[in-house]
């Protein structure tokens, strides 16, 4: 065959995989590669790698630079033409308009690298905690709040025995409970390994306070500690299934919430039946789904109004991370931070701003939120930090003296939501320009083995690992 | 009839009179009001009490399995078998859809938006859902008998697939009062094509299968677009849309339209690029002249072939031209466009819809007496004994 039909025919086609349909014009790859899932995906690449392994060295990088060649196609005449050109692909060949041909290769090209890179990520399952959007409408961290104190909020109403009918459980959340740091590092492990959209969460949040009702005026409570995370996953997972069109096996949610499949099958049927299946709610009603994000919006404009409060006082402290020693207590160190301290925000705002000085602080407020802004791109989702390894949440952060901080189990309000807030702020964290690093700004090093230092030795590492993780999970 | 027992039986003979006599009956009635023999079924379809050995606490669980006599496999899809089936108490038809529940994947979330949605889509031209019956390891679904879909019912009528005129017009009808209900309830039915409506012996026609359906008030940003069957998906959702809306649906609507007439799929495209250009071929090729913010579109490519718009006269020779304009208007390339389910009810092309019933149903009970003169002839004797 004369090279420029092969290399024709190897453009028009490059991406087919053998079992496809030979006229299946590759600007339908998505869809094909979408039905297929990732299962599809390696076997395909074994087709290609297995061929010559000249060839299959020369195609991944070559794709994953990012331009493309027209020239590199001619590459591909070294593999046996059998493995790419189906029996039938002479006739049809023409189908294609042959001007599509000259241009698909670049429009597609895109598409391809991410292709290409996905055999790497582990098949099915890391698929699925890859999450359901790609792009998230909300801030994760914020959401983490939002979430864990609500469902904490009405678990707490709910224990209280209070009959929830009477009540509007949803508006009657107390604002300044404090929700157990165990808890809140368990629903960022469930948000951020499901990434699921924001009205799937208000959804969720929606059936599980009218569940709670429901149980409540049954005078059912169930016993044990481990309800509430129960109950959220489950509501999660139903308006999970509900809504969204692409979803995780029960499987899936078993290993991001740890609960047992066997019994998230259950819990889930039990849910189901006990609703008669009307998961369907009036999308307009005032009190259903709408209440919820309108929850979101007022808790989104409080964490607004905060960092535009730190933004603006912050300037007249620029030496505020003059914080002498870690060790002290909580309350002392919030005498230190007077110029922060506004009752106007109450309890959970000085919480909250407590842990913007707690943690080091080499700009003005503002920066922190900026950053988690961006970091919704990139999920500390992915192999490293997934479900089952969020350990640095606490740990290694703290090196050697979290313990001086109460240990995660610690459940008293102050050290708790220190401690939580503190977490919290390692996940925002990203490398500070040199010049503003410890040793020249305050006279630390990072071996001097202070509380304070120990997040700046780590910091380079955990920044990269997110950005890592964001390929990932792409 | 498909629930003839053996006739030689003298009290079987009795009771299938009977049941003719009903079914018979109830044709008649349909003819009329489709509705009040709706109200019927549904009343004779209500649950019983169940026995006391089958009960359980569950709400759900108000009957069991065997309850129903289980006859010939319906049609298997992805998710589910369905069965026709018999209620052993009350002898009505029923079609059990068996979804079988892995332990992995625990309750589909096809069977959880069927359900859901289904359960709250009452009306006359959707399938009804009477029950839910969970056992270990399998859902199922008791939903009312239909005889055929509409696929079957086009290829059993021996015209290539052709229907006549006023079937169409009473199915188009019924189709858009079954979307309207869907719309004005809020649900996407999102796969909509003959072999997901079915037709009973009554005429009527009904959607079913909203195992791809969804809620679609709520503001979604994870629309998949991996919705329809190749060949009723709509141009906005084959160019990589995932903003769609009730549009999709009506754009499915055309395309049955337009097969109820010519006994073939309108655009039987293979893939997505060919798909377009099937309807581009047709309906001509959209550029940002005529479509703007068409190059925005994920799947637009700039080098589509250029067709110009052909009239759809020329693939449907029998369609009039109300019946013309109103297809026009639902296969709309733009989806802000397309006209909506109830608008299209009100269209001109249906004012003549009750006329054009009543004549058929003038003629449907002459053959109705004609039937029950030849079943008096037949069973005479014996059903009286």
């Amino acid at each position: 065959m004369p090279s420029s039909y092969r290399a024709y025919i190897n453009q028009s086609m490059p991406l087919t995989p053998p079992y496809t349909d030979g006229c299946y014009p590759p600007g339908a790859m998505q869809y094909s590669m979408a039905a297929m899932g990732q299962a599809g995906l390696p076997s395909r690449q074994d087709q290609y790698g297995s061929s010559s392994d000249k060839f299959s060295n020369r195609y991944t990088p070559r794709y994953s630079v990012g331009s493309y060649n027209p020239s590199m196609y001619s590459e591909y005449e070294n593999r046996p033409a059998s493995s790419y050109v189906p029996p039938t692909g002479n006739a049809k060949v023409p189908m294609l308009p042959p001007i599509q041909t000259q241009n698909h290769p670049v429009k597609e090209y895109p598409q391809s690298q991410a292709q290409r890179s996905q055999p790497v990520v582990p098949p099915k399952e890391e698929n699925a905690i890859g999450g359901v959007a790609v792009h998230l409408d909300y801030e994760m961290e914020q959401m983490v709040d939002f979430v864990s104190d609500s469902a904490q909020g009405m678990y707490d109403l709910y224990q209280s025995r209070i009959c929830l009918a009477d009540i509007d459980i949803a508006r009657s959340v107390n604002p300044n409970l404090s929700v157990a740091p165990q808890f809140r590092k368990y629903v960022s492990q469930v948000l951020t390994s499901t990434r699921l959209p924001g009205v799937t969460i208000f959804y969720g949040l929606y059936h599980l306070a009218h569940r709670m009702t429901e149980l409540s005026k049954s005078r059912i409570f169930p016993k044990g500690t481990g309800q509430v995370y129960r109950m959220l996953t489950t509501a999660l997972l139903l308006g999970s299934k509900f809504l969204d069109d692409n979803t995780f096996q029960n499987r899936s949610w078993s290993e991001v919430s740890g609960i047992p499949v066997a019994e998230l099958n259950v819990l889930e049927l039990e849910w189901l039946k006990s609703i008669e299946w009307n998961l369907h709610v009036d999308p307009d009603h005032p009190d259903g789904y709408r209440l919820w994000e309108a929850k979101w919006r007022s808790y989104q404009a409080k964490k607004v109004e905060l960092s535009l409060a730190s933004l603006k006082l912050s300037p007249l402290n620029p030496n505020i991370q003059r914080q002498p020693s870690f060790n002290k207590q909580v309350s002392s160190a919030l005498t230190h931070s007077n110029a922060y301290y506004n009752p106007a925000f109450g309890a959970n705002a000085k919480d909250r701003l407590l842990s913007q000085w707690q943690a080091p602080q080499y700009d003005t407020g503002y920066e922190n939120w900026s950053v988690s802004a961006k970091a919704q791109y990139s999920p500390p989702s992915a192999p490293q930090t997934g479900p089952n390894t969020p350990d640095w949440y606490g740990r290694v952060w703290f090196g050697n003296d979290y313990r001086s901080y109460g240990s995660p189990e610690a459940t008293t309000p102050a050290s708790a939501q220190s401690f939580q807030s503190f977490a919290q702020q390692a996940s925002y964290q990203k490398t500070y320009p040199q010049q503003y690093s410890q040793g020249n700004w305050s006279g630390h090093n990072p071996t001097c083995g202070c509380g304070y230092c120990v997040p700046t030795t780590h910091d380079p590492f955990y920044a990269g690992l997110q950005y890592r993780s964001q390929t990932a999970a792409g | 009839m498909d629930a003839v027992d053996d006739p030689s039986n003298p009290k079987t003979a009795a009771r299938t009179k009977r049941f003719l006599s009903r079914r018979i009956n109830d044709i008649a009635d349909s003819l009329i009001s489709p509705s009040d023999v709706l109200q019927i079924e549904r009343q004779t379809s209500q649950p019983k009490p169940a026995r006391a050995t089958y009960h359980t606490p569950h709400v759900m669980d108000k009957r069991h399995p065997s309850s129903f006599q289980q006859l010939e496999k319906l049609g298997e899809g992805t998710y589910a078998t369905v069965f026709k089936g018999r209620n052993r108490q009350t002898g009505e038809l029923v079609a059990l859809k068996e979804i079988h529940l892995d332990s992995e994947e625990g309750t589909p979330s096809t069977a959880i938006r069927e359900i859901s949605l289904m359960k709250e889509l009452k009306h006359e031209n959707i399938v009804s859902l009477h029950d839910v019956i969970h056992t270990e390891n399998k859902l199922m679904l008791v939903f009312e008998y239909m005889d055929k879909d509409l696929k079957k019912f086009m290829d059993s009528r021996g015209t290539g697939g052709a229907l006549d005129f006023i079937t169409i017009k009473s199915f188009m009808h019924q189709l858009l009062q079954g979307i309207a209900f869907c719309h004005n309830n809020r649900v996407l039915h999102r796969d909509l094509k003959p072999q997901n409506l079915l037709i009973n012996n009554k005429g009527q026609l009904k959607l079913a299968d909203f195992g791809l359906a969804r809620a679609f008030g709520i503001p979604v940003n994870t629309f998949s677009n991996e919705v329809v069957t190749l060949w009723y998906r709509a141009p906005d959702v084959l160019l990589g849309s995932r903003t769609y809306n009730t549009s999709i649906d009506i754009w499915s609507a055309g395309c049955i339209m337009a097969e109820m007439y010519t006994g073939r799929p309108l655009f039987p495209g293979t893939t997505n690029e060919d798909q377009l250009q099937k309807i581009f071929r047709l309906m001509g090729t959209p550029s940002e002249r005529s479509w703007p913010g068409i190059s925005q579109f994920p799947e637009y490519k700039p080098n589509f072939h250029v067709y110009a718009t052909q009239d759809l006269r020329l693939i449907l020779h029998q369609i009039d031209q109300y019946g013309l304009d109103l297809l026009g208007k639902m296969l709309q390339l733009r989806p802000e466009m397309r006209v909506s389910a109830n608008e299209a009810l009100t269209h001109v092309w249906f004012r003549d819809l009750a006329q054009l019933r009543m004549q058929q149903q003038i003629q449907n009970q002459q053959q109705v007496q004609m039937q029950q003169q030849m079943m008096a002839g037949g069973y005479g004797v014996s059903a009286y004994q």
